[in-house]
């Protein structure tokens, strides 16, 4: 087979495979996963000692988009959020006289505990509202989706979502980084990841005294100037490198 | 399979399990060093790519003039990169904390590391793999080092897209005979990220 034909055949494959991976895949995901990946600490609602607290909370009001719910993103502040929700344009049924819509999420304490495993990290409460305060339910057939952060490197995690009596386990795509947990859901209210096994690093305590819904303050910018001067030098030795190899090119590709 | 283990080829397939090797450490340790904030992603990132790039110098892979039509297979791939998960994929989006500002030291960096990465898989292993059991082969496991080297920081989940990427990028490599035209698909698409 000359190399030009495996070339167009592997090029074939290599989209019938993307094809293949977008479709089937249940939330978006970027082109490819690669680059400078930032992640800050996680922050609890019930800080274990050490830990940061303050988590964020959001509320984001909405207008609607001729006449139906329009495409929601809310996230909370931290980077990446450690709550999401996202849903397309009409997703909601707005009761009669609806004029704008109020998308929240805000970190809660755990309703119940879990029979099984360990909550990691907050309990987030998901909430869609009317400017009347009536909370709205899903069209039938849409779905929206859920997205929870994790603490730093819990890598064994299952979304869970608290159905008023007891907490069960929704269908999980992990992706993105490698603490970060999706799910496409049929309704709104408080979700939370729960690990199982041995090792369940950096757990939420059930037994903290105070709630807090409202907003938080943002979190505190990342340290950055202690170690610019490390920062410059990476820069300059990564141009010298790159200087480097210029100089040096070779022949011309084949 | 006995045609293809005759055809193993001792010298280069040695070379392939060690830059094998030599990328699953370097990946491994940019998990264990990522930490967290903007500058510990960019001085990571930065070393991850040199480390990368190390390796593949080491093992004899060299920097070749990209020829302009390379260039603009490159561009085409970057845009069925792109282009896909756009048009065939679910729409909702999650934000995941990939964009850290400063734009151009983001976009310095993810091309170093874009780079770096382009010379070892579809540089330096495709070609230690090629000569030790062909295009087949060679593909298949530089796709899949692909895929896995991007698990310890970004999860499972992305094993399937960066596969079906890796295997379109090994695709441009054959096509053009050298490895401008992977890079410049795959700088496409990492770029994209910051506005998609």
């Amino acid at each position: 087979m000359t190399r030009s034909r495996a070339g167009w055949l592997t090029v074939a494959a290599g989209v019938l495979l993307l094809v293949a991976a977008a479709r089937l895949s249940p939330v978006w995901h970027a082109p490819l996963f690669d680059g400078v990946v930032i992640e800050d600490p996680y922050r609890y609602l019930e800080p274990p000692p050490g830990k940061p607290g303050n988590p964020t909370s959001v509320s984001d009001t909405l207008t609607l988009d001729q006449g139906v719910s329009p495409q929601l993103y809310s996230g909370t502040l931290e980077t990446p959020p450690q709550a999401q929700m996202i849903s397309d344009r009409d997703a909601f049924q707005l009761p009669s006289g609806t004029t704008s819509i109020k998308a929240s999420i805000a970190p809660i304490r755990p309703p119940a505990p879990v029979t099984d495993g360990r909550i990691s990290g907050n309990v987030y409460r998901f909430a869609v509202v009317n400017q009347a305060g009536t909370n709205l339910s899903l069209l039938p057939g849409t779905t929206i989706t859920i997205v929870l952060r994790a603490p730093n490197n819990v890598a064994n995690g299952t979304l869970i979502h608290f159905n008023g009596n007891s907490w069960e386990k929704v269908p999980t795509d992990n992706g993105g980084l490698v603490d970060l947990y999706a799910t496409n859901a049929n309704e709104l209210g408080d979700y939370a990841v729960l690990v199982t096994g041995a090792e369940t690093p950096e757990p939420s305590r059930l037994t903290a005294p105070s709630i807090s819904i409202g907003p938080s303050p943002s979190p505190a910018p990342s340290p950055t100037g202690g170690q610019t001067p490390w920062l410059v030098i990476g820069l300059v030795a990564a141009a010298i490198l790159v200087g480097v190899l210029w100089r040096t090119l070779g022949d011309r590709e084949p | 399979m006995t045609a293809l283990a005759a055809s193993w080829s001792t010298s280069a397939g040695q070379r392939a399990a060690w830059l094998s090797a030599g990328l699953s450490a370097v990946a491994l340790a940019r998990s264990a060093f990522n930490g967290t904030g903007a500058t510990a992603a960019f001085l990571v990132g930065t070393a991850f790519g040199l480390a990368l790039l190390g390796l593949a110098l080491v093992a004899g892979w060299r920097a070749a003039r990209p020829r302009l039509r390379s260039l603009g297979v490159g561009i085409l791939g970057g845009l069925i990169l792109v282009g896909v998960p756009e048009l065939v994929g679910p729409s909702p989006r999650a934000v995941t904390g990939m964009r850290p500002d400063p734009f151009l030291l983001w976009a310095a960096v993810t091309a170093l590391v874009v780079a770096a990465e382009e010379a070892l898989l579809r540089g330096a292993l495709l070609s230690a793999l090629d000569e030790a059991a062909g295009p087949a082969v060679a593909v298949t496991a530089s796709s899949m080092a692909f895929a896995l080297m991007h698990v310890p920081v970004y999860g499972w989940g992305v094993v399937p897209v960066d596969l079906a990427a890796g295997v379109l990028l090994a695709g441009l490599r054959y096509l053009t005979g050298g490895t401008a035209a992977p890079t410049m698909a795959h700088l496409l698409a990492d770029l994209a990220t910051w506005w998609l």
